[in-house]
């Protein structure tokens, strides 16, 4: 069996890899690594309503560095949700990895305060839906597995598979990790994540 | 089929805690990652190009001491009540030292500061005929440095330091050398590896690292 691409991402140091590229697609969001115990890398929104930031992997160039297929990935990370009227999503995307429109093309877990339960969401640059799994949401930390197959993705939370998603799947052939964090009222909002390994299967 | 790091690092169905993994393997450290300190004298920290070389840190100040030390800038992840870290280090020397000391494990600061130094490790030194446990709190005088029994020399060791609420396990090679109770630090902890050497004449002291792992359990 030959190797095929793999990455992981342990978010322990003194700062986040220069390999990661933030972004901040409303307000000024702030990417730490956290001096916590378990802290990880962590985003502090804006204060302003729908301040947003995420990381994933653009070059010198701003061209996406999209190394996962589209049809055979996994991508599994650990992370969690602080604060309440909060969004905190950790997945794959062909896009801009936004969750807030359409054009994010994400595949991923969430974790909303504004939900009773975690849930599945995709985009396809049209529209975006997600599905409710069965674990509800809460603020501490989560394992969750996005796995891209041929013509669905699924969605399994702390070792449990929980949604198979085949509506709104993220355009195009290939995708990259994204993580992000969303302050859907006011106020700095928080999520941390610990880790992150992507591998094509 | 691929396997996930992940599924081989953690039962089924659980949820990692922080952990790191660093192989000093490349034409730099890592510096997203470390933090490089020249205390003191004058000294150098760079990639061996050598056979499992990994990184060196070097003292060659002449009459007169060298400090140097990595460690993660105060982001302190790893618990002072629940955590291990694993460690494949080796101290040389070109000339014989007046005095030197290696060190490696968690420590809550980036400081030289040793005796209430808040840390766990292992340390060589020139005043000791065997490697030992070291381990302190964050006040002065309260520290402990158990022998291990394991006899000096400039080969790498493989050391595991398991942290609980109640103890410090030391494990070199494998087998559990020190396990003690007290002197044991009170919070937060980065990862550290640490060198100093007093040179009488030209020369160099040196401390290679060419594994560091730490996680929380």
């Amino acid at each position: 069996m030959v190797y095929k691409q793999h990455f992981i991402e342990w978010f322990s140091g003194k700062s986040l890899p220069s390999y990661w590229t933030v972004f901040n697609y409303s307000g000024s969001n702030t990417f730490a690594m956290a001096d916590e115990v378990d802290g990880g890398l962590k985003i502090t929104t804006g204060t302003g309503g729908d301040n947003r930031g995420l990381i994933r992997f653009q070059n010198a160039s701003s061209n996406a560095i999209r190394q996962y297929s589209n049809t055979a990935s996994v991508c599994i990370s650990v992370f969690k949700r602080v604060t309440g009227d909060t969004r905190t999503w950790s997945g794959f995307t062909s896009g801009t990895g936004d969750q807030a429109v359409n054009s994010g093309n994400n595949a991923a877990i969430t974790d909303e305060s504004s939900q009773t339960y975690k849930r599945a969401i995709s985009s396809d640059g049209s529209a975006l839906s997600g599905i409710v799994t069965t674990v509800p949401i809460d603020t501490s930390y989560h394992s969750a597995k996005v796995e891209m197959r041929s013509s669905d993705f699924q969605a399994t939370i702390d070792g449990s598979l929980q949604v198979t998603k085949s509506t709104n799947l993220p355009s195009g052939d290939k995708v990259e990790p994204v993580f992000g964090n969303w302050n859907v009222a006011s106020g700095a909002k928080v999520g941390h994540i610990t880790y992150m390994e992507c591998y094509n299967t | 089929m691929t396997k996930s790091i992940y599924d081989q690092l953690n039962a089924s169905g659980t949820v990692a805690k922080q952990r790191v993994v660093e192989t000093f393997s490349g034409d730099a450290l890592d510096t997203d990652r470390w933090f490089y300190i020249l205390f003191n004298g004058t000294g150098a920290g760079a990639m061996s190009d050598e056979v499992d070389g990994g990184f060196k840190m070097s003292s060659t100040a002449t009459g007169a001491t060298s400090e140097s030390m990595i460690a993660f800038k105060d982001i302190r992840q790893y618990s002072h009540t629940g955590s291990t870290w694993i460690a494949v280090v080796k101290s040389t020397n070109t000339i014989a030292l007046n005095h030197s000391a290696s060190l490696a494990g968690l420590k809550a600061d980036d400081d030289n500061t040793f005796n209430g130094g808040n840390l766990v490790g292992f340390k060589k030194e020139t005043n000791n005929n065997d490697f030992i446990s070291y381990h302190s709190t964050n006040v002065g005088g309260q520290h402990g440095g158990a022998t291990t029994g394991v006899g000096q020399d400039q080969n790498y060791h493989t050391w595991k330091g398991e942290l609980s609420s109640s103890d410090y396990k030391l494990t070199e090679a494998g087998i559990l050398r020190t396990s003690e109770t007290t002197n044991l630090p009170v919070s937060k902890l980065q990862p550290f590896v640490y060198h100093y050497g007093y040179q009488p004449s030209a020369g160099s002291g040196n401390t290679h690292c060419a594994y560091m792992e730490a996680y929380n359990t």
